[in-house]
């Protein structure tokens, strides 16, 4: 299996605080075959005439990057680990090659649940005292009262955002990564503390999904010390701990399928 | 009287501006994200409550803890000294009102004070009345301009500006004593939307040697209405002579704020709204690809500006369109570093490279994109350049705490002499912003040959001040992390590690090193400040016999910003100044 790094927002291919270079080469110490790459129009990447608008574009760009690995080290299965906009980018692609068997996301979409509001509201009244606590009574149950119906509803039209990307809504993404790991693909989705207004603990995922299968099957972390851009060692050692194991056993998984009789 | 109406009077006022959405729009009760708020406005918006207010504020916040209108004027209401935003009256300026306003208007005008939204729009709607009796009467004084909207009579409640602060919007200008004439100009020169009178536009800029069209690598011009009319937009907006298909608009010193407006011009034209990140990733090209022009609704705007933009032939100019650039590992013992070499185009190859001296940490990060285009730019004027990671940096070999400045100093050496032998110049010039200014003056002095020039761009010349900022910014970054973050007891700054012995040699950096460098010219770029502050190792090195250009340049951009979004990622003024001063054979 070979590791695919892409950009992280507009960070070139080194990552935030070089944690894209910390991580390959933790990942390489261990045998597994890594590649960062630039996106078309990041980091010394230049876009090619015919490109495709950006999000088909980083697709086709991540397939490029498979079928270089795949020609020179004759790997033929991959694992990508996106965070952020490289979450959404590295989904999109995994939905569109087969030959991507792992994914890992960091911070990619989110959807509330009623508790995650709930936690929401209830932590700034932790945090804002007594003075906060009259304007909170007076609009919590309007509050509260719309946004559980919001999240009760379900429609396909709520939608997340960041960055003026939209998060596709909800039953397609279920769907989506559904199909991922119907088709054996292991999942893995992390959130960090810099998403707690949306995503904020760890059963959350299970129970926006509760409908599919996949919440049995994908992998999700809430790491609430962790931030969106590993800014300490810390959380940079942690997420490469993390993402290390997981691909160990993503690799072996991937082995024992390739095995079976 | 509570002072929180006018804040958030003053709040709503800031927010309309910056998103572009009418002030009628906008409700305090509900969450930013409710309105339509992404967080590229919402970060735009934090620099702005920055500066009306005062007050640094994420913006993550206002997606988090401050998610309306309401909450944040209750902050700002706590947080605000007492006598910002007191209730105090509103002057009125009296010759308008004494000389021009009926006594009717008078009385009323005297009666509405304070800072009430309602009663400031009733207080301007009656300025604007005492104004036009005020033409009527032959007898015109200072007057402010109105808004644009209710100089085209329209139902938007004006812009609220503040007496206490500075004006967002519309400035309020003296008219000659000319009566009509001058007001219709007045009233002209402010009916502008709101965001184009915070930028006043000076003639456009053009690119450094844009008398070819292919200066810029893989410039190609617009190939269809729809790419011609996205390129009138960007020209206008960047304030730049020429747009091509393969152009980045941030790359071309766009900013987040521009973006915006660019987006809404393009769904004004095109019918289409598109993501404003889009603007960060893709080329104009891909752009104009994915938007659908639907000739009922789109053409006539299509083709007026696309008649703007006169679609030339790329003609064959000699040089070839890409200049694809070298990944290169260099080093000794071992090739640990690694670098990207430009080469120049063959039949205009200058006398002279371009070596690209990195920042540090974050700083580094940062400057990444601005060097690349710069780099691009360079090399398509046929000045080969070299940028590259010191040691224990960015792509080359080593942990972050393995770096130091005394290998970073032969690291340039280094990289000096490979683009020497690459480019095959005598002659090589140092970019070198902040640290890596200390490190050129250093490096300069034992490298084998001396460079040409050396540019510093805002040198870090006292290394302890420079320490302390970075642990400052990195104190404020650790305090904003969810739950306070955790850490490993490590030295680190911004999530780079660094060792002791690193934070020493910073620490060491002092002016008179600077007096050290061993160069024809030092050129200087910095703020004025910062400028006046180098005063006594200038004259030092004139002293010597170095020549020292200085070049004022004051940027609104933050070298350790992780952000896309509140400065430009690649300023144009940096851009077209630099350019300037690298790509002379002759040194002046």
């Amino acid at each position: 299996m070979g590791l695919v790094l892409l950009n992280v927002g507009i960070i070139h291919r080194i990552g935030p605080h070089r944690f894209n270079v910390k991580l390959a080469r933790a990942l390489t110490s261990e045998g597994l075959v890594t590649l960062r790459m630039d996106l078309s129009g990041q980091g010394d990447s230049s876009a090619p005439d015919d490109a495709l608008p950006y999000d088909q574009q980083a697709v086709a760009d991540l397939q490029e990057a498979m079928d270089h690995l795949q020609r020179i080290c004759k790997i033929e299965k991959f694992a990508i680990v996106g965070i952020c906009s490289g979450a959404y980018n590295a989904l999109a692609a995994a939905l569109a090659d087969n030959r991507v068997t792992a994914l890992w996301m960091l911070d990619g979409y989110a959807y509330p649940t009623a508790r995650s509001v709930w936690n929401r509201y209830t932590w700034r009244l932790r945090e804002a005292s007594l003075r906060a606590l009259e304007s909170w009574t007076r609009k919590l149950a309007r509050r509260t009262v719309r946004a559980i119906r919001n999240v009760t509803n379900r429609s396909t039209s709520q939608e997340l955002w960041d960055f003026g990307r939209c998060a596709p809504p909800r039953e397609v993404f279920g769907r989506d990564v559904q199909t991922l790991v119907d088709r054996g693909v292991a999942v893995c989705f992390v959130y960090s503390g810099s998403m707690r207004w949306i995503f904020n603990y760890p059963e959350q995922l299970r129970e926006a999904f509760s409908e599919f299968n996949f919440v049995d099957r994908a992998k999700c972390e809430y790491l609430p010390q962790a931030d969106h851009t590993a800014s300490t060692l810390a959380t940079q050692q942690q997420l490469i701990r993390s993402i290390a194991a997981w691909l160990h056993d993503a690799l072996a998984s991937t082995t024992t399928r390739s095995n079976a009789p | 009287m509570s002072r929180v109406p006018h804040i958030e009077a003053e709040l709503i006022r800031v927010f309309s501006d910056v998103s572009g959405l009418p002030v009628a729009e906008f409700t305090s009760e509900a969450t930013f994200a409710d309105q339509g708020l992404d967080s590229l406005v919402l970060t735009q918006a934090s620099l702005e409550i920055e500066r009306v207010f005062g007050l640094k504020l994420r913006f993550r916040r206002m997606l988090e803890d401050l998610d309306t209108v309401t909450r944040l004027a209750a902050l700002l209401d706590r947080e605000l000294p007492a006598d910002r935003f007191a209730h105090t009256p509103v002057p009125v300026p009296e010759p308008l009102v004494v000389t021009a306003a009926p006594a009717a208007a008078k009385m009323l005008v005297r009666e509405v004070q304070g800072y009430s939204f309602v009663h400031q729009i009733i207080q301007l709607q009656i300025q604007l009345m005492s104004q036009q009796l005020a033409l009527l009467s032959g007898n015109p004084a200072l007057v402010v301009a109105p808004s644009a909207s209710i100089a085209n009579g329209g139902s938007e409640p004006p812009l609220i500006k503040s007496p206490l602060d500075k004006p967002l919007g519309a400035v309020p200008r003296p008219i000659p004593q000319s009566g009509e004439a001058a007001f219709a100009d007045s009233v002209q020169r402010n009916m502008e939307p709101p965001y184009d009178t915070i930028d006043r536009k000076p003639p456009p800029v053009c690119y450094a040697g844009q008398d070819a069209t292919h200066d810029r690598v893989d410039f190609a011009m617009p190939t269809n209405a729809t790419e011609q009319a996205i390129a009138a937009i960007w020209i206008r907006l960047l304030n730049v002579a020429q747009v091509g298909r393969n152009d980045n608009f941030f790359n071309l010193g766009g900013h987040s704020l521009l973006a915006l407006r660019a987006v809404h011009e393009i769904q004004r034209i095109t019918g289409e709204k598109i993501a404003v990140s889009r603007m960060i990733f893709e080329s104009l090209g891909q752009i104009a690809t994915s938007i659908s022009t639907h000739p009922v609704k789109a053409a006539p705007g299509i083709s007026i500006l696309a008649n703007e933009v006169h679609a030339e032939s790329d003609a064959a100019s000699g040089l070839s369109r890409s200049l694809a650039i070298t990944p290169v590992r260099f080093g000794q013992p071992v090739p640990s570093l690694y670098g990207v070499f430009h080469p120049s185009g063959l039949r205009n190859a200058r006398p002279h490279a371009v070596l690209f001296c990195n920042p540090f940490g974050q700083e580094a990060v940062r400057i990444h994109r601005f060097f690349g285009v710069l780099a691009h730019r360079l090399a398509r004027a046929g000045v080969a350049c070299l940028r590259f990671d010191y040691h224990a940096s960015g792509e080359s070999l080593g942990d972050d705490c393995e770096a130091d400045l005394d290998r970073w100093v032969q690291d340039v050496v280094a990289a000096d002499a490979l683009l020497r032998q690459n480019a095959g110049v005598h002659e090589v010039d140092w970019v070198a912003p902040r640290l890596a200014s200390a490190l050129a003056v250093r490096a300069s002095a034992q490298a084998p040959q001396r460079p040409r020039q050396l540019v510093l761009w805002e040198p870090v010349v006292s290394g302890a001040r420079y320490v302390d900022h970075l642990l400052e910014v990195h104190a404020s970054v650790v305090a904003d992390l969810p739950d306070g973050g955790v850490l490993t007891g490590d030295e680190e700054i911004l999530g780079f590690g660094v060792s002791r012995r690193l934070l020493e040699q910073m620490r060491a950096v002092v002016p008179a090193d600077y007096q050290l460098a061993r160069t024809r010219r030092v050129t200087l770029v910095a703020s004025h400040q910062r400028a006046t502050d180098a005063d006594e190792w200038v004259a030092a090195l004139q002293r010597r016999g170095v020549a020292v250009q200085r070049e004022t340049l004051s940027l609104d951009f933050d070298w350790t910003s992780e952000e896309a979004f509140n400065t430009a990622l690649v300023p144009t003024a940096a851009l077209n100044l630099l350019e300037a001063v690298l790509k002379g054979d002759q040194l002046e």
